[in-house]
């Protein structure tokens, strides 16, 4: 069964087109990522999800109900902010319990209920000993948690996420992608959330759903997104590339004197593109083959197990970025100024 | 064995010692030296006279006028600073500045001035003064007039800022999680409203208090009915009774401090109970 069906959504600010006509559907259980760069669209959609903002045009639908015009009020959403938007004059006990308390009386748990139920969650979220601290006296990652605690106390259809982790550091971060993880296999409620950061969506998500200039332009498991990008912004966007510029004749991609076959029907020519991950390459000291391209080494950075190099093509002199692990760096023995010849293993090409 | 030396606390800007000397500096010369000068003088009388000054049934009454109607207005004022604090920092509508700025008017024009119009205006012929029922002019309800008029400011422009700085998304969370519009107002935004609406309250009542200029005109003036504490001190002064006036004084300014105090207690407990540590 769907839960969430978002039929032929846009939205308009002045003459800007947010989003431009957007079609997802999202299977009960689901954890699905909006990834997209800063000003895609990807936020609107959440909000326009969650009833915060109004569409233009399109149509929302719940467990096969339409809350096109239904206030937030009446979706039974949770959600949760970036900047975790905390009752600051509450205790972690009173945020949490918040949406029980302020439901009419004949539909309010009575005191006992809503105590086990915030104590459950307090236990879920990792956060028993901090019931009655004020948000203020807790850290990012604990504010965010409590955040979480109260969008699930009302036992939301559906959970929405914006950008959950985008104002923690790095290894609050890191720490609270896999406990989302965890809570989502334990909580199961169908959920969306937003972020730029492709690596967080590909660790955490069931599904990515890659959004540009308000349109989308993948949907897909993480694997086929990353393995299979659908197009060249795609390719680019989900992780660091090699971007290189020339023709497609007879089934070659042709870039000056760089050549790789490529997987497209012979019969047509066009200007392609053609892209190759950093760590798909390898490095000899002579020419081995028209696939291979001499490159001259700019710069070294040879700390952690990865070594980055710059390096220039001696035809077109664009720079590319290589990464090579420390045994083979060492083994060959590379450096600064050396000519050396680079072949790509694995390149993505687009015809254009 | 070497020992561990403590370090000692250093703040990033030096100063406190010079911070606080002049504060105190500055809080003797302007405020406790001439208060305690009143109470200087106000002894020379001796204990019977002050007692029987003090308690003259005119001046009593003209006590229970001047609390009353400092306290009407800076409820008045509470009341109505919020909703302006509110209109003014939720929405823009033309003339926003311009109406923003005429909340400060009230400070920047001479009291009397504004004390001469109030009373044209309200007076039993006056342009409003003739649609109402009832009297306003030379009664405690135009005295409590002019002191709204004069405390206006205060509550607005504490509470301004704590709307402005209050983030939207708190709003948007109170909804998603089933509430209506008033019970985020009452459970989330007034209660974080309220430490500042209490200190424009305070301010407010306290600035009443003291205000002659605007309240004489408007009042009438007439013994036992509309006279303010500040005029019966004004007459005694122009009859060159001194001690008299200064035992007033006294009396004034201990109620009002208790007050104050008072004041400043329910706001220390409504941040303790629920604004952020």
């Amino acid at each position: 069964m769907l839960s969430i069906e978002i039929n032929h959504v846009s939205k308009a600010f002045d003459s800007f087109q947010i989003l431009n006509d957007i079609n997802l559907t999202i299977p009960t259980g689901e954890l699905v990522a909006l990834l997209g760069p800063s000003g895609s669209g990807k936020t609107s959609l959440l909000r326009i999800v969650a009833g915060l903002e109004q569409p233009d045009n399109g149509q929302i639908v719940f467990h096969g109900q339409d809350l096109t015009n239904a206030h937030i009020k009446e979706r039974q959403v949770g959600f949760v902010f970036q900047h975790y938007a905390l009752f600051q004059n509450m205790t972690v006990f009173d945020n949490i319990a918040y949406g029980l308390r302020v439901r009419p009386r004949k539909i309010r748990p009575s005191r006992t209920e809503i105590k086990a139920k915030v104590d459950k969650l307090l236990r879920l979220v990792r956060l028993e000993p901090f019931g009655k601290r004020y948000p203020s006296q807790l850290s990012g990652g604990q504010r965010q948690r409590v955040a979480l605690a109260r969008a699930l106390a009302i036992e939301p259809k559906i959970l929405l996420l914006d950008e959950p982790f985008g104002a923690l550091d790095a290894k609050v971060r890191k720490e609270l992608r896999y406990w989302l993880r965890e809570l989502h296999e334990s909580v199961k409620v169908t959920s969306i959330f937003v972020t730029h950061d492709q690596e967080e969506a590909f660790e955490v998500a069931d599904r990515v759903v890659i959004i540009q200039n308000g349109k989308i332009e993948q949907i897909g498991t993480p694997e086929q997104v990353y393995n299979h990008p659908a197009n060249p912004f795609v390719y680019d966007f989900i992780g660091s590339a090699n971007k290189f510029e020339g023709k497609i004749i007879n089934g070659t991609f042709i870039d000056g004197s760089f050549e790789t076959e490529a997987p497209i029907d012979p019969n047509i020519e066009s200007a392609g593109l053609g892209f190759v991950r950093p760590y798909h390459f390898i490095i000899e000291k002579d020419r081995s083959g028209k696939y291979s391209i001499p490159v001259q080494i700019k710069h070294i950075h040879a700390v952690g197990p990865t070594v980055h190099l710059e390096v220039e093509r001696s035809d077109s002199h664009h720079v590319l970025n290589i990464e090579v692990n420390w045994e083979e760096f060492s083994l060959l023995n590379l450096k600064k100024d050396q000519t050396i010849h680079i072949k790509p293993k694995k390149v993505q090409i687009f015809a254009v | 064995m070497s020992r561990i030396q403590h370090s000692k606390k250093k703040q990033s800007i030096p100063g406190f010692g010079l911070t606080m000397g002049l504060s105190t500096l500055y809080l003797s010369l302007l405020v406790l030296i001439p208060l305690s000068l009143v109470f200087i003088y106000s002894a020379r009388l001796g204990w019977t006279a002050f007692w029987n000054d003090v308690t003259d049934p005119r001046v009593v009454a003209s006590y229970k006028l001047s609390f009353l109607t400092a306290f009407s207005a800076a409820l008045v004022n509470l009341v109505f600073g919020l909703l302006f604090a509110w209109v003014l920092s939720r929405y823009t509508f033309p003339l926003k500045r311009i109406v923003d700025g005429l909340v400060d008017l009230p400070f920047a024009l001479p009291t009397a001035v504004a004390g001469i119009t109030l009373t044209t205006l309200y007076s039993e012929k006056g342009w409003i003064g003739k649609w109402l029922p009832f009297d306003v002019s030379f009664t405690p309800i135009g005295i409590t007039l002019a002191l709204i008029f004069v405390g206006l400011p205060f509550v607005v422009r504490m509470v301004q800022p704590v709307l402005q700085n209050f983030e939207h998304e708190v709003e948007e969370a109170s909804a998603s999680l089933g509430a209506t519009p008033f019970q985020t107002f009452r459970r989330v935004i007034f209660p974080q409203l309220l430490p500042a609406a209490l200190s424009g309250f305070s301010l407010a009542f306290a600035r009443s208090l003291g205000e002659y200029g605007s309240v004489v005109f408007i009042a009438g003036n007439m013994p036992f009915k509309t006279e303010i504490a500040p005029l019966m001190i004004m007459t005694k002064l122009e009859q060159f009774d001194y001690p008299a006036a200064t035992a007033i004084a006294v009396v004034m300014l201990v109620i009002s401090f208790a007050l104050i105090l008072l004041i400043n207690l329910i706001q220390w407990w409504s941040r303790i109970r629920y604004a952020s540590h």
